[in-house]
């Protein structure tokens, strides 16, 4: 048989690797820890910057329209669309305390975090999807309702496509969720056999 | 200087070697592995302030660490999906390695770039000397599953470094 690396040769190269040496000193973690608050800030700018669009889109619309039910519907959305942005606000503010990281062992903030992600993909309906319902259910159900009879076709395929995109969204949300679900019960097994 | 800052800098001299190699298991790229060491002495530096002294100076340090790359594991997940897989599952090829610490090296951090977050700590740190109690304490596994652990992962080593490294210079004591 061919000669193996052995163990202790394998920890030995492996620490006695080179590595740049880095070190930080305590003023720039200072700046540093600034800096990482700000950008924790700005994590949901896109979704942020994808809510004032909406916001300003709906309002001019709703500012154009003269008709109760559009604007009945263009207000819920913008209202849903604020919704949204202030639950990514709340989520977002929540910061672990300094010593989490080193009170929990791996396998608990490991699991905390993919828990986390899961809640968030399972609450789709209720904090991203749901709040934008009724604005869009007015918007379809009022735009069927008063289309012309030979351009109705046209807003019931519309009213069929809104919800397949939801649908959608949600059913994918579920599927992710479902995936993180597996691995959040296989460290649970770990840790019942620890 | 406050207490805080003083652990930080006992922690940072202490295991600051430990901890550029630790980084090498979670990123490839250069730059990004600096952000995330930069990340890590940021997470050490903050974590201080909660220090309470229930556990062992290193079990705190190997804990902020992993457990802040492996937050950058799941953020890199999502911006470049990749497949991590368990060490069950990982399928390795044999290689000769012989008279290329580097090679030996790359197929190595190579190898634990591509497991899941846990399997990455237990040989991460089984790789750094630390006992099974140590990797116990450290991921929350117990000692029966870290020997389980443990023996797949000499195993798939095993298999992959066929050839020893070179002929005798390169050999621990």
């Amino acid at each position: 048989m061919e000669p193996t690396m052995r163990d202790d040769e394998l920890i030995h190269l492996w620490k006695k690797q080179e590595h740049e040496p880095m070190q930080f000193s305590i003023e720039e973690l200072r700046r540093d820890s600034a800096a990482f608050q700000q950008r924790i800030g700005r994590r949901n700018r896109p979704e942020y910057v994808g809510v004032a669009l909406v916001v300003i889109a709906f309002s001019w619309m709703f500012l154009r329209s003269h008709d109760a039910t559009p604007r009945t519907g263009f207000a819920l959305i913008i209202a849903g669309a604020l919704y949204v942005a202030f639950t990514l606000w709340k989520k977002g503010s929540v910061q672990p305390l300094p010593g989490a990281l080193g009170q929990a062992d791996c396998i608990s903030f490991h699991r905390r975090e993919l828990e986390r992600q899961r809640d968030l993909l399972m609450g789709i309906w209720k904090w991203y999807l749901g709040p934008l319902i009724p604005g869009m259910a007015i918007l379809v159900i009022g735009g069927i309702a008063n289309a012309p009879a030979n351009t109705r076709w046209f807003s019931e395929i519309y009213a069929v496509f809104c919800v397949a995109i939801f649908a959608g969204i949600g059913r994918l949300n579920q599927k992710a969720a479902k995936k993180l679900d597996g691995q959040i019960q296989e460290l649970r097994t770990l840790r019942k056999e620890s | 200087m406050s207490s805080q800052d003083r652990q930080y800098e006992r922690a940072a001299q202490e295991f600051g070697g430990a901890l550029s190699r630790l980084v090498r298991g979670y990123e490839a790229d250069p730059e990004k592995r600096r952000d995330l060491l930069q990340e890590i002495h940021l997470s050490l530096w903050r974590s201080f302030a909660g220090f309470d002294e229930r556990c062992a100076l290193r079990t705190w340090v190997y804990r902020v660490a992993h457990n802040t790359a492996a937050g950058w594991v799941l953020r890199q997940k999502r911006s470049r999906p990749q497949m991590l897989v368990s060490l069950e599952e990982v399928d390795v090829a044999a290689v000769d390695v012989r008279h290329d610490e580097h090679l030996a090296l790359d197929r190595l951090t190579g190898l634990i770039r591509q497991l899941r977050p846990l399997d990455r700590q237990v040989i991460l740190a089984w790789l750094e000397g630390l006992d099974a109690a140590a990797i116990g304490e450290l991921t929350g596994l117990s000692s029966g599953n870290i020997a389980t652990k443990i023996h797949r992962i000499k195993a798939i080593l095993t298999k992959q470094f066929h050839q020893g490294v070179s002929d005798g210079t390169n050999h621990a004591g």
